[in-house]
């Protein structure tokens, strides 16, 4: 499906507080992207980085939920974008923003008709006081026919530009109740890098963010991942978390946490839970006073009210922490490989695996320290070659208290070919030190994990005889005996008593005789004899012996006693 | 009372049921010597229980050298211990049909698996395993592979192409060591090693190489040896005895069991057992695996594909002991379907003083022995 424009609609608010916008028909759109710019110096905001905290998401008129995708703040505006994916819609949409105070904002919103639902990755971009241009940071789409849309936050009057191809849908300019905001998207064709730079005609200060959508990842059948969430300490030292963990062959905990100065070379610290779980510690990574950590129980004791915990120390070992956990259902039974790195960087790669085998469940996650602000909204770094699943990837935690981002992604490899992933770290103006690690799980006694019951056979044995027969005349049978090894029988249980069947056909094996039953000995009865007798008779007799007691069978021959008939 | 002649005999039934209606389930006949009260007997066959079950199989090929030993058992290379543990060694990725093994030994330290049509080297010390992934290794997609003098030699499916390796090294190929058979026009479905020559089947006929010497060129046409005898399943062929055995086929009808008499097919089936393949609606696929057991050297011929079930045909195992020149079924009896499926096996090693046969329904290694009298099936998932 190509990627259309379906409707559009740019408003600023008349009053200070909230804007709402006109009715559009957003009937065929499948993503709806929201650009919100407004003056976040006066949202109620405290202190100068913690916007995305104090963020209010917009509304509409269909209820639909909007996921907040980033926010750029620069001086005291804020351009923040959001997305709604297979939105319900209608042919009288409205978009409703309202500040926690008086923000002046000016609300766009593009409705398109796509398959690129999948938010891949975003940036931003500042142009500070008296410049003309806003450039936004580049970041090149993984895929092909990418979508990106891009919202600008602009101070002062004047008309907007964006280069770069793209298409400028929309500019509200600055009044008295509102503050200036532009809209553009750009439908790629084949992956390349994308920054536009917005451009003022006149001086100005402008910040910008830019998102980009593509098609859905392939998902995984059947997805290893039963459960992902994230957690992060309030008081500073401990952080748990409930989980429903029945069915799960492998729990992983990825911790991140900070080490006081001094303590930087401490041991990592397990975590606990309720079950009384042996937590290993796969990989750890740290960077001066930054930790992360990898813990994994394998297979993990499970409930539906699993609660797992990190406490850290009174003496500053494990302060301020946080939990990406992962409850997964894998058939793997032993850890395979772990690697990690610590570097800062806005490209991180945590090393390369090689998978032992084909299948191998790889597990990737990062925290980032230095600048916190950075991560300014609940992030979704772009990955190469890892699924991404929302619940289980998380940025920012609330702030203060110092907790560190982290996030996770996994994938299922289908070749043991050598795997590097790489994360894009959302950081445009300061990389930071990132720590990072990769563990797969691909390896392993099979004979710990895989899934089998036996079941007890007794065989059947038999031999169906060769045609007995004397021209067709009718053969009078009175015995028929087995020799065989005798007093066979097992002390107890099945076999204890063998029983011989015989039964015959006279018609040259079409139908059967009902059976007849003989013991061929218990243990020790070795003068035990197995005969038959009053056979009838018959023209074109079949003889058919079957054993199935479990026994040491041998039958070494069979006598009989007949005599013919004379029709 | 009269000796009832005949009792102990091998499966006849043909297909007049009048004619003969014999037939041999989990027995078979066993000559004494001496002078013993009967000529033969009905021996109870084996029984299984399992050895090491790896993952949800089928187990697809075995190997085993050296004292150590390898299965390939789904999509997943093991090694397989005799405490009945087992490591997973890496991948070999699955499309059913079976994968087979050659090894260097301690000459080049490499074991070398054909998979779905991909060729993996297995290194013996390390326990590295690697996909041979050159553009100079042309036999690929392979078919199956065979070793002999050092030398891996690979079958490209669907073609007359064969490639050998470098002298004990699988790792290394050269684009210009293919043989292509040109003696006839047939493309070749199977390779086997006897006797240090190359029995290349075709559909119709089999050509015959061997290692001359020649350092460019080291296996050349066995100079007048045209067998006018091919194989009708390239997985049934088995090195048994000092010779080979194959379900074999040419221009003018298959489904018949040979085996090799120098370099002439020897009819081995008869009219009973050739019956009874002629039920089944394929035997391309049928796989051969073969043991020794107190003597009775067995040429085991699983069907995979159950016989038409209009036609009045049980779905065994066919056997073939060498030592009595007579064939048997074998099977598990399913007492509430009321119908037989195929024995519990479709390759075999003998490793760690056990005769080792996998499982073409689970990932099971059973142990297969005539002192097990019943068998422990292994079924996966849970109970």
């Amino acid at each position: 499906m190509a990627t259309t424009l379906v409707s559009s609609v740019g408003i600023g608010a008349s009053s200070g507080a909230a804007v709402t916008s006109g009715a559009i028909d957003t009937t065929t759109a499948t993503l709806i992207v929201i650009s919100v710019a407004y003056d976040c110096g006066n949202q109620g905001a405290t202190g100068s980085t913690p916007y995305a905290d104090n963020m209010t998401a917009p509304t509409d008129s269909l209820a639909n939920t909007w996921v907040h995708i980033r926010s750029q703040q620069n001086s005291e505006q804020m351009e923040s974008l959001w997305y709604a994916v297979s939105p319900t819609v209608g042919a009288a949409h409205t978009f409703t923003f309202t500040s926690a105070g008086a923000a002046k904002p000016t609300l766009h919103v593009l409705a398109f008709n796509t398959t690129n639902t999948q938010l891949e990755i975003h940036a931003g971009g500042i142009g500070g006081f008296g410049d003309t241009t806003c450039p936004m940071n580049s970041r090149t789409p993984s895929k092909n026919a990418a979508l990106i849309v891009t919202g600008l936050d602009f101070s002062f009057a004047g008309t907007i530009t964006i280069n770069g191809s793209f298409t400028l849908v929309n500019q509200v300019n600055v009044s008295g109740a509102h503050v200036g905001g532009a809209i553009a998207y750009l439908i790629q064709t084949t992956a390349a890098a994308v920054g536009p730079t917005w451009t003022s005609s006149t001086t100005n200060l402008m910040r910008a963010s830019m998102a980009i959508f593509v098609a859905p990842d392939t998902p995984l059948s059947p997805d290893p991942l039963l459960l992902g969430t994230v957690v992060a300490s309030t008081d500073g030292v401990t952080v748990a978390a409930t989980l429903n963990t029945v069915g799960a062959s492998l729990i992983t905990v990825h911790a991140s946490y900070r080490m006081q100065t001094g303590q930087e070379a401490a041991p990592s610290i397990a975590p606990t839970d309720d079950l009384g779980n042996t937590w290993i510690l796969a990989h750890e990574e740290h960077a001066t006073i930054q930790r992360h950590a990898v813990y994994y129980a394998l297979p993990p004791t499970a409930s539906a009210t699993h609660t797992i915990t990190f406490t850290g120390t009174s003496n500053g070992v494990g302060v301020s922490p946080s939990m990406a956990i992962g409850v997964w259902q894998t058939s793997w039974s032993a850890l395979d490989q772990a690697v990690g790195d610590s570097v800062s960087t806005t490209r991180f790669k945590p090393g390369a695996i090689t998978p032992a085998g084909v299948g191998a469940l790889v597990i990737s996650s990062i925290n980032n320290f230095n600048d916190e602000s950075s991560w300014v909204t609940p992030d979704m770094p772009m990955t190469e070659g890892l699924i991404r699943k929302a619940p289980f990837i998380s940025g920012r935690l609330p702030s203060g208290l110092g907790r560190m981002p982290i996030a996770a992604a996994y994938n299922v490899l289908d070749s043991t070919d050598p795997f590097d992933p790489s994360w894009y770290i959302n950081i445009d103006a300061n990389a930071g030190n990132v720590n990072g690690v990769t563990i797969s799980f691909s390896a392993g006694s099979p004979t710990q994990s895989v899934i089998y019951h036996t079941e007890t056979k007794y065989r059947r044995r038999l031999r169906r005889t060769p045609h007995l027969s004397n021209e067709n005349l009718r053969v009078f049978y009175t015995k028929f005996e087995l020799d065989l090894d005798r007093g066979i029988g097992l002390t107890t249980g099945q076999g204890s008593d063998p029983q011989v069947m015989l039964r015959w056909s006279d018609d040259g094996g079409h139908t059967w005789s009902n059976e007849h039953w003989v013991s061929a000995g218990k243990v020790g009865e070795y003068r035990k004899r197995a005969i038959w007798r009053r056979l009838g008779q018959g023209r074109d007799r079949v003889f058919e012996v079957t054993v199935s007691d479990p026994v040491a069978w041998n039958l070494v021959q069979a006598w009989l006693d007949a005599s013919a008939g004379t029709a | 009372m009269a000796v009832f002649p005949g009792f102990c005999g091998p499966t006849a039934r043909v297909r007049s049921l009048t004619q003969d209606c014999e037939r041999t389930i989990n027995f078979y006949e066993e000559s004494a010597p001496g002078t013993p009260k009967a000529k033969t007997r009905l021996q109870a066959t084996p029984c299984v229980s399992p050895h090491v079950v790896l993952n949800d199989g089928p187990i697809r090929g075995q190997f085993t050298q050296d004292g150590r030993a390898w299965a390939v058992s789904g999509s997943a290379l093991y090694e397989v211990y005799a405490n009945q543990n087992a490591d997973l060694r890496g991948t070999a990725e699955s499309d059913g049909k079976p994968a087979t093994f050659a090894s260097n030994g301690t000459n080049g330290n490499q074991l070398a698996i054909v998979s779905n049509g991909k060729l993996y080297v297995l290194d013996l010390t390390t326990n590295a395993i690697q996909q041979i992934t050159t553009p100079d290794f042309v036999a690929t997609p392979c078919e199956m592979i065979v070793t002999s003098d050092g030398y891996l030699l690979a079958l490209k499916a669907q073609s007359n192409l064969f490639q050998i390796s470098a002298l004990e090294d699988f790792t290394t190929w050269d684009a210009l060591d293919v043989y292509e058979v040109s003696i006839v026009s047939e493309q070749l479905r199977a390779l086997a090693e006897s006797h240090r020559e190359i029995w290349a089947f075709g559909s119709q006929t089999t050509t015959v190489y061997a290692d001359v010497g020649d350092a460019d060129n080291p296996f050349q046409p066995i100079p007048g040896v045209k067998i006018n005898q091919g194989i009708g399943a390239p997985y049934s062929v088995q090195s048994l005895d000092n010779t080979l055995y194959w379900l074999g086929g040419n221009e003018h009808g298959t489904r018949i069991v040979y085996r090799a008499k120098g370099y002439t097919p020897e009819r081995i089936s008869d009219h009973a057992v050739e019956f009874a393949l002629n039920q089944y609606p394929r035997v391309d696929n049928a796989i051969g695996w073969s043991y020794q057991d107190e003597g009775h050297a067995f040429y085991v011929l699983y069907l995979p594909s159950p016989p038409d079930p209009t036609k009045p045909m049980d779905h065994t195992t066919w056997v073939y002991d060498v030592a009595e020149n007579a064939w048997h079924e074998r099977g598990i009896f399913d007492p509430v379907a009321l119908r037989w499926t195929p024995e519990l096996g479709r390759n075999h090693i003998f490793a760690f003083g056990h005769h080792l046969i996998g499982d073409p329904f689970s990932g099971a290694i059973y142990r297969y022995s005539l002192d097990s009298y019943g068998d422990t099936q292994v079924f996966m998932g849970a109970a």
